[in-house]
């Protein structure tokens, strides 16, 4: 993921739009996945411990929403076994595992995609339209976490004077509204602070710029065109119902036709493009270093 | 070339009877480097934010201040901006934005500066200041010293021509605070940028500096090179003495007719060339015998998570009844940790805090807590109410305290800290000195044995330390512990009972303070290494103006 990070953020904006339209909208079993699969592999390579740490929670998703759907839907041709007089369908099981490995993938893009989009990168796709708002959001950034900060440090100093030593819940609610009534006090003097800091800085007149912290270039064009390039394919064959796919009365086959077949194959390419980027980098420099 | 001009200033509050700034005049040279001093509240703050249109508070205000022989209230608002820079004490509410870079350009936004002009004046900033490696990171991770260099770094990317400087340096600790002083000598030397800073730490100024004025009341008292002024700082109180850097106070101290010393090396020279230096070595009082255990440190062991680095790597430490136990340490080697195990706010994963040689564990922690006091590094956070006073009755009453005997006990610590005119202000209106006699007051209040204090002096002015450490050696000697942590190493010299150096999780020495700082080399008072090859065991000025006086002047002929 690192190359991918490094281009502009107009360009990873579309990317991650597509795919996750994609991944939300599409039940076609070929393409939950080759989503799935790609969407843990590029987590696993961020950050594997977090991943393992995962791991558990999303099959636990997996699990629940298989078991779980037979209960709201008794639909489907094939029935397995009664419970209670309630029919579990073979079709009604294999519809929650797709839901289920449907809710794994779109979680496991959205941790990319806040991995990678950082704020700075938000920053820099809408502030120059909204030059203001911009500012508004990353002082609200930069101000959030001080504020917990200092509610935390009071609640500890507190707690070493003994205000929260009392067992009665009176008390220690009490505890809990001094601190948040100073708190309050505080962010409001640290305000006035800092815009007398912007003001002295020379915020407030006519004209603002925009600092950009990312330039648009020739890598990221051809990108940029490679991934409107798939989307045009990957769009039209959704649209013209290549893709659809019916868990309800019997599971459909998989069109593995023409168009059908096309849109797999853009699908994947999408996937791995943030793969082939590193591995292109790797290689690239494995040759350079060879060079010497 | 004159750059400003103070004409017969006078500024007072609303709702205040006297001035903050009282028929002051000063003419200030392009170039020249002006350090204002003086006690909190001398009216130096108020002075450096009326040059500053922009930040000038409500108020009445006499007189004129010329920038470039233009009224300051006249300055467009963009040349403002761009000629004159501020950097004020609290490093962290003067930043605006969430990233390095972003805080960097802020000011070029405001001025609207295209992009690739921006790109290039933040470029050559960032590598002038060695910020480059944090550039993409999150202010809020940055150490104190960080944040205040981003702080300079923005307001330099202005490119200005007067920058002043309100304590940018009193929350630092001294390594960083000594760098920050050192990139304002570089900003003075190599670019010409006119600089005025008022400051408390005048150790590592003195020496740079082309004119000291010192205020009191809103009035100058000095305004002299800093030569001149160690020689005209002799007729006024004695307290005035206390804030000058050590080789003033021995050169003040002995009253010899010779031109003043600076810095640690003409001092040695001055004391070399001076006196007899017969007797070589300083004997140290006698010491008084070990109290009692109070709290004790047996081999813990601490870390923030299970899979973080361990803070504290097997640390001993004992306190003892009657004395002041103070540990030095850099940033990160674990004295803030230690501060809050032995206070009982974190518990170690290995080994054991003993009170009074009784184990303290979860179960009967709460049972120790009133004898246990705990000072954080930053005092406001002590308070939750809007009055001293509504606040201590409050814990008074938390704590299970009848109305009657809190309004007593309120009024005995009052006056023996000396805050009788503070409790009915709000804890947010007091200076940071006042405040901290207050937390202080509120520790004592609890009527604890031992106090814990974690960087009590930081940001505090010479007179209000010798206030603290007058209070500290009052209730100590009334059979309690105070065990404190800081950098201020010459607070430590000259009133601690014991000190130890913690580094890397550890305590690595310890002992009297004056076998302690004698047998360091860096990490030593600026008396210390004055006269190290001089006279053996003194480290603080006191000792060695007593050296000096007992060896006698020496003739002209030896």
């Amino acid at each position: 993921m690192r190359e991918f990070a490094k281009l502009n953020p107009a360009v990873q904006l579309v990317y991650f739009l597509s795919v996750i339209l994609v991944v939300m909208f599409d039940k076609n079993p070929v393409i939950l996945l080759i989503s799935v699969l790609f969407g843990l592999l590029i987590c696993l390579r961020i950050n594997s411990r977090v991943f393992l740490k995962d791991l558990p929670i999303l099959a636990a998703i997996l699990f629940i929403s298989t078991i779980s759907n037979p209960f709201f839907s008794q639909n489907g041709a094939t029935t397995l076994l009664f419970i209670n007089d309630m029919p579990v369908t073979l079709e009604s099981l294999v519809y929650g595992l797709s839901v289920g490995v449907m809710l794994i993938s779109v979680i496991s893009w959205f941790k990319i995609f806040s991995f990678t989009m950082t704020s700075d990168k938000i920053m820099y796709l809408f502030g120059r339209y909204f030059p203001s708002l911009a500012l508004t959001v990353s002082m609200i950034f930069k101000f959030i976490p001080q504020i917990i900060r200092q509610a935390e440090n009071t609640k500890r100093v507190q707690q070493a004077l003994g205000q929260f030593s009392a067992k009665s819940i009176m008390q220690k609610l009490k505890g809990s509204i001094n601190i948040f009534s100073i708190v309050l006090t505080w962010s409001l003097e640290n305000a006035l602070d800092t815009a007398a800091s912007m003001k002295a800085r020379g915020y407030g007149q006519k004209n603002r710029s925009s600092f950009m912290l990312y330039r648009f270039t020739a890598l990221d064009l051809i990108t940029l065109l490679i991934v409107l390039i798939l989307d045009v394919v990957l769009f039209l064959g959704i649209a013209l119902g290549k893709t659809k796919f019916d868990y309800y009365p019997i599971i459909s086959t998989v069109d593995t036709t023409g168009l059908a077949l096309a849109v797999y194959i853009s699908f994947g390419v999408l996937a791995l493009l943030p793969f082939y980027l590193d591995f292109k980098e790797s290689l690239k420099w494995k040759y350079y270093i060879l060079k010497i | 070339m004159e750059i400003l001009h103070f004409e017969n200033i006078s500024f007072t509050y609303p709702n205040s009877d006297s001035k903050a700034v009282d028929n002051f005049s000063l003419s200030v040279k392009s170039g020249e480097f002006v350090v204002i001093c003086g006690k909190s509240g001398c009216g130096k703050t108020t002075l450096l934010k009326l040059i500053k249109k922009e930040l000038t508070p409500h108020g009445h205000l006499n007189g004129e201040i010329l920038y470039k022989g233009m009224p300051i209230t006249e300055l467009e608002p963009n040349v403002s901006a761009r000629e004159i820079g501020f950097v004020k004490q609290d490093p962290d509410s003067q930043l605006v934005t969430d990233k390095v870079w972003h805080e960097l350009a802020f000011g070029l936004e405001n001025l609207n500066v295209p992009p690739s002009a921006m790109r290039l004046r933040i470029g050559e900033i960032s590598d002038y200041f060695g910020i480059n490696e944090w550039f993409y990171r999150d202010v809020n991770t940055l150490s104190g010293g960080q944040k205040q260099l981003v702080n300079l770094a923005a307001a330099m990317i202005m490119q200005p021509e007067l920058l002043l400087l309100d304590e940018p340096t009193s929350q630092l600790d001294p390594v960083a605070a000594a760098d920050f002083i050192s990139i304002l000598e570089k900003l003075n030397k190599e670019l010409g940028v006119t600089i005025i800073i008022a400051e408390h730490r005048l150790e590592e100024l003195f020496p740079i500096a082309d004119r000291i004025v010192l205020m009191d009341s809103g009035r100058i008292l000095i305004n002299s090179d800093p030569r001149g002024f160690g020689e005209k700082v002799k007729d006024l109180d004695e307290e005035y003495s206390r804030m000058l850097p050590s080789a003033i106070r021995i050169f003040n101290g002995v009253k010899v007719k010779a031109p003043c010393p600076l810095t640690v090396k003409e001092a040695r020279e001055f004391v070399n060339a001076n006196f007899k230096n017969d007797i070589k070595e300083y004997v140290p009082p006698e010491q008084k015998a070990a109290g009692n255990t109070a709290l004790r440190l047996e081999d813990v062991w601490f870390r923030y998570e299970r899979d973080s680095q361990d803070v504290l790597k097997g640390l001993k430490l004992t306190l003892e009844y009657g004395e002041l136990f103070c540990v030095l340490g850099a940033n990160g080697s674990g004295k803030t940790t230690m501060l809050n195990v032995a206070a009982g706010l974190d518990l170690p994963y290995k080994g054991q805090v003993f009170l009074e040689e009784k184990k303290i564990n979860k179960k009967n922690f709460e049972s120790f807590r009133t004898r246990i006091a705990y000072l954080p590094q930053n005092p406001q956070l002590m308070f939750v109410k809007d009055s001293i006073a509504d606040d201590f009755f409050y814990m008074l009453n938390t704590l299970g305290l009848a109305s009657d005997k809190a309004k007593e006990l309120v009024e005995t610590v009052a006056g023996k800290v000396g805050i009788n005119d503070l409790l009915d202000k709000h804890p947010y209106d007091l200076s940071l000195g006042q405040l901290q006699k207050c937390a202080l007051a509120k520790l004592l209040l609890q009527r604890p044995k031992i106090l814990l204090l974690d960087e009590p002096t930081m940001g505090l002015d010479a007179i209000f330390k010798r206030v603290l450490a007058d209070i500290l050696i009052n209730i100590k000697t009334e059979d309690a512990a105070v065990l404190m942590v800081t950098h201020d190493i010459e607070f430590a010299a000259e009133n601690a009972d014991r000190c130890a150096l913690i580094f890397d999780g550890g305590i690595i020495s310890s002992g009297t303070p004056e076998d302690f700082f004698s047998n360091n080399y860096f990490y030593t008072t600026a008396a210390n290494r004055i006269s190290r090859n001089i006279y053996k065991g003194a480290i603080t000025c006191e000792q060695v103006i007593e050296m000096c006086l007992k060896n006698g002047v020496r003739d002209e002929k030896d």
